[in-house]
């Protein structure tokens, strides 16, 4: 099953499949590459089911390079979209992006961790994620990157 | 002023003798001169026929001069009432049958001249210093500084007159010349040639090829100046009538008739040349008569610019009741087609044009492409302009081709400008004027008729025991009984037997007469012979054959109507048939096609053009008499487009905004009026009068399904433009009464090219569409939505899409 959109109800549905495992213990911890996301729902959007409607799922503000240094994509799910993991007790990281899917997020059993950061850049680094690495994010953020040991 | 010609009898001559065409003639102690035209010379004495150059004819005993020739004047000179050189220019033998042996056709006038210092050649016009105008037809002599031209003249003679001696010429460039003498008329009118025969009849004898003298019987008589009746054995052909003008002029005991023709044209264009058609007996149909006059032939400012005389009696049968038609068809300009009845004494055509500001391509462009791109399909077809209406009949159409509707008018013209070769429904395109007859028929028998062939009328004689023959169509039958004369137009030759249409008839045939072709010799015996007053001839452009019965449509070309239940022949197919009901005349436009507006046509009777070229305005008048008017058809494009693009093209209400504050597509459109069934249902029905204006004939529906909710994208293959689209196959899903209808004007993928379009009927009111470009494929994208808006109006719309990168 892949990403899917009900254009009637401005529902967004993500599979668990459509994820990336990152860790299955002690936690199920997946990652949500929401570069591909965004392009997939771009790609639902003019399908002949779809394009009856003319609500954008979504506003993308690509990446920006600036003094050399590649600042993030801005992935903004439109309103009355909503975005629905698939249920079930398993964690998602949003990755690739400053996104509001965290807002958009139909609640459930699926805990979701955006990574957005005013700082947040393309090449991902320990500093940049340091102002998130709290007791819960610490294990996440080491799981990341088996070198870290926070 | 006409050239002043006398004759002067002379005696005591000496150092003679004197000659024609060369030195002045001079009397009064050269006080008088003139140009010596015909010296009779019977040695001492004779006879100068003389144009009167200087002074005034000479008296009795004047003594006449040309270098050392001398004579005494025997009576005083006394003028002559025609012009000097018609003696010259023709022959009077015994047999009475003149022939012409002046200059050659196309000449009326002819002088000398001296003082050349550059030459000027054939088909040079020369302008006098008077203003007069002239075009040089044959260089008779040309002796270095002197000379002698034949020349055709083109400037009215009542208005501007001829050059006085002396006037000089010049042909615009360095040709030139000074007028010699006076100019002579080498063409003559009906009186000359009874001032000529009456001049010779009272001669005491012959002289050089004319054998006409008093002892010979009288050889003409005149009602009025403008006609004469030859006499005896006296006659004129053919070749001497081309030579003539002014009036009419029968003989052969008024068998034959020649009659005069003066054309007025009317027009911006001084080089105009009308072209003239008349029944030929000798190919016994309708044809273009070989101008020899061009733009001019004896002009008179009021009279006409081209004076002629044509045979329209012969083997004491009228050609074609004397009808002669005349065209004007010079390209770029406005063509007109005129006729009349020709009888005795000369009768006035007028024939009018103007510059067409819809024709100002050159020739020699519209020769080529885009112009030849067009083609023509002859012949009874039905055409449907997609109104409504169905398919009507036609009898022609054009395709546009390659060209616009401005270039295949201009081709229409070029079909059919003078001189052209090009043919419309297989003759002449010059002898078609439009459609302009039409009948239906029944009880058909030895059918088919056959399109393009002539359709003959009249009194229909089928004969036995031919000898001597064939009978030949267009020649005189005379009846041995009846003394009936009859001209044929139809003739179906079975050897010894056979059947004979003939129109123009006198009296009336009876059976088992004998009958003798006036041409062919031929003998016959009728059989049962049905006399009809009424008589023609029809081109058959459209057959619309429904098997013993049908329908004619046609060209009119000779004669008159047919009655209802008259019998009609076809000269081709020798198939026949009863005419059923009374025909119908059409009154057709001068230009074939008929009327161009710069942007639509108006077709003539039974003329169409190609559904796809036709535009709404064009008034197309089929073969019912009704003008087909095609529907505004306009297009919606979207262009600027790569392939993978997804364009949507759905209505807008015009004000309604979604969240995003974009145009958002009026769903609710329309509602099922009848709940849809899936893979059951071919029909789509909105309610009575639902159907927008501006809907595609065939196209896409969005149709709001039960099951979800979306809206399915469902084809259609056409609407009744009230409650109804029928579908391509069967409804997808199931969808109840009040579901939402939304007509999709585009909803596709670009597959090739860089643009998506619709095409809809432009109907009384604006369609405002709201526009989404989108592509998320990886073909060409992803892109960003490019939304935009459009108001599909009287010249559809078109818009181009902004395409930005969303990678």
């Amino acid at each position: 099953m892949a990403i899917q959109v009900n254009w009637v109800t401005f529902e967004i549905f993500v599979p668990k499949a459509d994820t990336v495992l990152l860790s299955s213990s002690p936690y199920e911890v997946r990652q949500l590459d929401t570069d591909a996301f965004r392009k997939s729902l771009r790609d639902l959007e003019d399908n002949v089911d779809g394009r009856w409607n003319y609500l954008p799922t979504h506003d993308h503000n690509t990446e920006v390079t600036i003094s050399g240094v590649t600042f993030a994509r801005q992935v903004i799910i439109k309103l009355p979209y909503t975005v629905t993991f698939e249920n079930g007790n398993w964690g998602v990281i949003l990755v690739g992006s400053n996104n509001n899917i965290f807002e958009r997020n139909n609640k459930n059993n699926v805990s979701v961790y955006p990574t957005n950061s005013a700082g947040l850049i393309s090449n991902f680094t320990l500093d940049d994620i340091w102002g998130h690495a709290d007791a819960s994010r610490r294990q996440l953020i080491n799981s990341l990157n088996p070198n870290i040991n926070l | 002023m006409a050239t002043q010609y006398f004759q002067v009898n002379y005696d005591n001559e000496a150092s003679g003798p004197f000659v024609a065409e060369g030195a002045l003639l001079t009397w009064d102690a050269a006080a008088s001169s003139g140009f010596i035209v015909t010296v009779i010379d019977r040695g001492t004495t004779g006879k100068l026929v003389v144009a009167l150059l200087t002074g005034s004819l000479p008296d009795d005993n004047d003594q006449l001069t040309q270098g050392s020739t001398t004579a005494d004047a025997d009576g005083a000179g006394r003028n002559i009432l025609y012009p000097a050189y018609f003696r010259e220019d023709v022959s009077v033998p015994a047999s009475g049958q003149m022939a012409w042996t002046g200059p050659a056709l196309g000449v009326t006038h002819s002088f000398f001249w001296d003082g050349q210092s550059a030459n000027c050649t054939v088909g040079d016009i020369l302008t006098f210093s008077g203003g007069q105008q002239c075009e040089l037809i044959t260089v008779e002599a040309d002796n270095g500084g002197d000379g002698e031209y034949s020349v055709r003249w083109i400037t009215p003679i009542d208005t501007l007159g001829y050059p006085a001696d002396n006037d000089t010429f010049s042909n615009g460039v360095l040709g030139d010349g000074v007028l010699n003498g006076a100019v002579h008329e080498r063409a003559y009118t009906p009186l000359h040639l009874h001032r000529l025969l009456a001049d010779l009849n009272d001669d005491d004898d012959i002289a050089g090829d004319d054998d006409l003298s008093r002892v010979d019987a009288t050889a003409s008589s005149k009602s009025t100046d403008q006609i004469v009746d030859l006499l005896s054995n006296i006659n004129i052909n053919d070749t001497i009538a081309q030579h003539m003008y002014g009036g009419s002029v029968s003989q052969n005991a008024a068998a034959d008739l020649y009659s005069g023709l003066a054309v007025q044209v009317t027009s911006p264009l001084a080089d105009t040349r009308p072209v003239l058609i008349q029944y030929d007996p000798a190919t016994g149909t309708d044809a273009v008569i070989t101008d020899y006059w061009k733009n001019a032939f004896m002009p008179d400012s009021i009279k006409g610019q081209i004076r002629l005389l044509r045979k329209t009696k012969s083997d004491g049968a009228v050609i074609d009741g004397q009808r002669i038609r005349g065209g004007l068809v010079e390209f770029n300009y406005s063509y007109f087609f005129g006729g009349t009845t020709l009888g005795t004494a000369e009768t006035a055509l007028a024939l009018f044009t103007a510059s067409d500001g819809n024709n100002q391509t050159a020739v020699g462009t519209v020769a080529g492409a885009p112009y030849n791109t067009v083609v023509q399909v002859e012949g009874y077809q039905t055409i449907n302009y997609n109104n409504g209406n169905g398919a009507t009949p036609y009898a022609y159409k054009i395709d546009y081709g390659s060209a616009n509707a401005l270039q295949t008018y201009e081709r229409t013209k070029y079909i059919q400008r003078r001189g052209t070769s090009e043919t419309l429904f297989g003759r002449n395109a010059q002898l078609f004027t439009g459609i302009n007859l039409n009948f239906a028929y029944d009880n058909e028998a030895a059918g088919p008729f056959t399109e393009d062939e002539i359709i003959c009328w009249g009194t229909i004689i089928p004969y036995t025991g031919e000898s001597g023959g064939p009978f030949t169509v267009g020649e005189v039958i005379t009846g041995g009984t009846s003394l009936s004369k009859g001209r044929i137009i139809y003739l179906d030759d079975q050897g010894t037997t056979g059947t004979i249409i003939v129109m123009d008839v006198t009296g009336s045939f009876n059976n088992t007469e004998t009958i003798t072709g006036e041409s062919s010799g031929a003998t016959a015996t009728t059989g049962t012979v049905t006399n009809n007053t009424v008589g023609g001839r029809m081109l058959l452009a459209a057959l619309n054959d429904l098997g013993s019965a049908g329908n004619l449509y046609g060209q009119l070309i000779s004669g008159l109507i047919p009655a209802d239940g008259q019998k009609v022949y076809g000269a081709t197919s020798l198939a026949n048939a009863d005419v059923d009901g009374t025909p119908a005349t059409r009154t057709v436009n001068n230009q074939y096609i008929g009327v161009f507006t710069g942007t639509n046509f108006q077709t003539n009777f039974g003329l169409g053009t190609d559904p796809s070229d036709a535009i709404v305005g064009d008034q197309l008048r089929n073969l019912l008499d009704v003008a087909q008017e095609p529907p505004n058809n306009q297009q919606g494009v979207v262009d600027g487009l790569e392939i993978g693009d997804v364009v949507t093209a759905y209505p807008w209400d015009g004000t309604s905004t979604d969240i995003n504050g974009e145009a958002e597509p009026n769903y609710d459109e329309q509602a099922l009026a009848v709940a849809l069934t899936a893979g059951v249902s071919t029909v789509v029905n909105v309610g009575a009068g639902n159907i927008p204006d501006n809907t595609p004939q065939s196209g896409f529906l969005r149709i709001e399904r039960d099951s979800d909710n979306n809206m399915d994208l469902v084809e259609y293959a056409s609407h009744d433009g009230d409650d109804e689209y029928t579908l391509v196959g069967t409804a997808p899903s199931n969808a109840s009464i009040s579901n939402n209808v939304m007509r999709a004007l585009i909803d596709a993928e670009v597959a090739a090219g860089s643009s998506l379009s619709y095409t809809a009927v432009k109907g009384a009111t604006n369609t405002q569409v709201t526009i989404k470009v989108r592509n998320g494929s990886t073909l060409n994208g992803p892109i960003k939505p490019y939304p935009t808006t459009a108001t599909f109006g009287n010249n559809g719309f078109s818009v181009t899409a902004s395409r930005i990168s969303d990678a």
